[in-house]
């Protein structure tokens, strides 16, 4: 299947209706970003059964796998005074958006719910994606 | 809450704590750091505890400080971090970077919203920090979110 099939099965709950209550199918057009990545990923994780542990646990787990190193690792090693994302370096950021995509789409995937399946799919997920950068 | 829940989530923070900080768990010394905070029969030796475990697992970068501001102090959804949720804050605040760090998802909350009520529950945990150090007059005379942070910043030195 490729993406044709898939975005004209998509589940109906990502269509919109019009005034007349018609199913319009719009397509959405927004330009992703690693801010919308994480958000996406947040709200997966949300909607699945998981909490603020497991998201973090998530965020540790995609950055573990994606760059090699713990957060606390990441940041100490690059003297960054803030928690924060947005001050990485670029290939890092690349690195975590594509990480978050890959984990949210694992979790779907798997239909994983609750804490353990949740992590257990993004950890899978991440480690799938990061061979494609040159780190690994 | 009651003591006995109080130690199961105590211990559930030490543990995840460890996790996060990826170090070997050793149950056996688990009463042990708890003794740091008292005398293990009592509640407040408990409470003292999770809450400096609590804030401890706050301060290691996993989530983003927006994230941590928006999940854990805005709309925490563990019943532990809601009836210490003050606490925790305070404990957060303790660490050299804590208020830049809430300072820093405070701003992002309330300029890049992610979520409706975000830029609300920014303004309410402003509010909420005024109150914790019982400093009210200057949150009347500020405009912005990022001026109130500066304040708090410049009254927890002053303090």
């Amino acid at each position: 299947m490729g993406f044709l099939d898939f975005f004209r099965e998509r589940p109906s709950e990502e269509s919109q209706l019009d005034m007349f209550g018609q199913s319009q199918g719009l397509i959405k057009t927004d330009e992703p970003s690693r801010r919308i990545a994480q958000q996406d990923l947040q709200q997966k994780v949300k909607k699945r059964g998981g909490n603020d542990r497991t998201h973090a646990t998530v965020n540790r787990k995609v950055t573990q796998n994606m760059l090699g190193h713990s957060p606390r690792e990441l940041y100490e090693g690059l003297e960054l005074p803030l928690n924060d994302r947005r001050n990485l370096p670029k290939e890092a950021k690349e690195a975590l958006m594509v990480g978050d995509i890959a984990a949210r789409n694992q979790i779907e995937a798997d239909d994983a719910m609750g804490h353990q399946q949740i992590v257990q799919s993004a950890d899978k997920g991440s480690k799938k994606a990061k061979k494609i950068f040159p780190f690994w | 809450m009651k003591l006995r829940e109080l130690k199961t989530v105590a211990y559930e923070t030490w543990s995840f704590l460890h996790e996060l900080e990826d170090a070997i768990l050793q149950p056996e010394n688990f009463k042990t750091e708890i003794r740091r905070y008292g005398d293990l029969r009592c509640k407040a030796t408990w409470e003292k505890a999770y809450v400096a475990l609590e804030a401890a697992t706050l301060e290691y970068p996993a989530l983003e400080n927006w994230q941590m501001v928006q999940m854990c102090f805005c709309r925490p959804d563990r019943a532990e971090l809601i009836d210490y949720n003050n606490q925790v804050l305070g404990a957060f605040l303790q660490f050299p970077d804590g208020l830049e760090r809430i300072k820093d998802g405070l701003e992002r909350l309330y300029y890049q919203p992610s979520e409706p009520g975000d830029q609300q529950d920014a303004l309410h945990l402003i509010q909420r920090l005024s109150e914790l150090h019982q400093v009210q007059s200057w949150f009347q005379e500020s405009s912005t979110i990022a001026s109130l942070a500066t304040e708090v910043r410049n009254m927890m030195n002053r303090g």
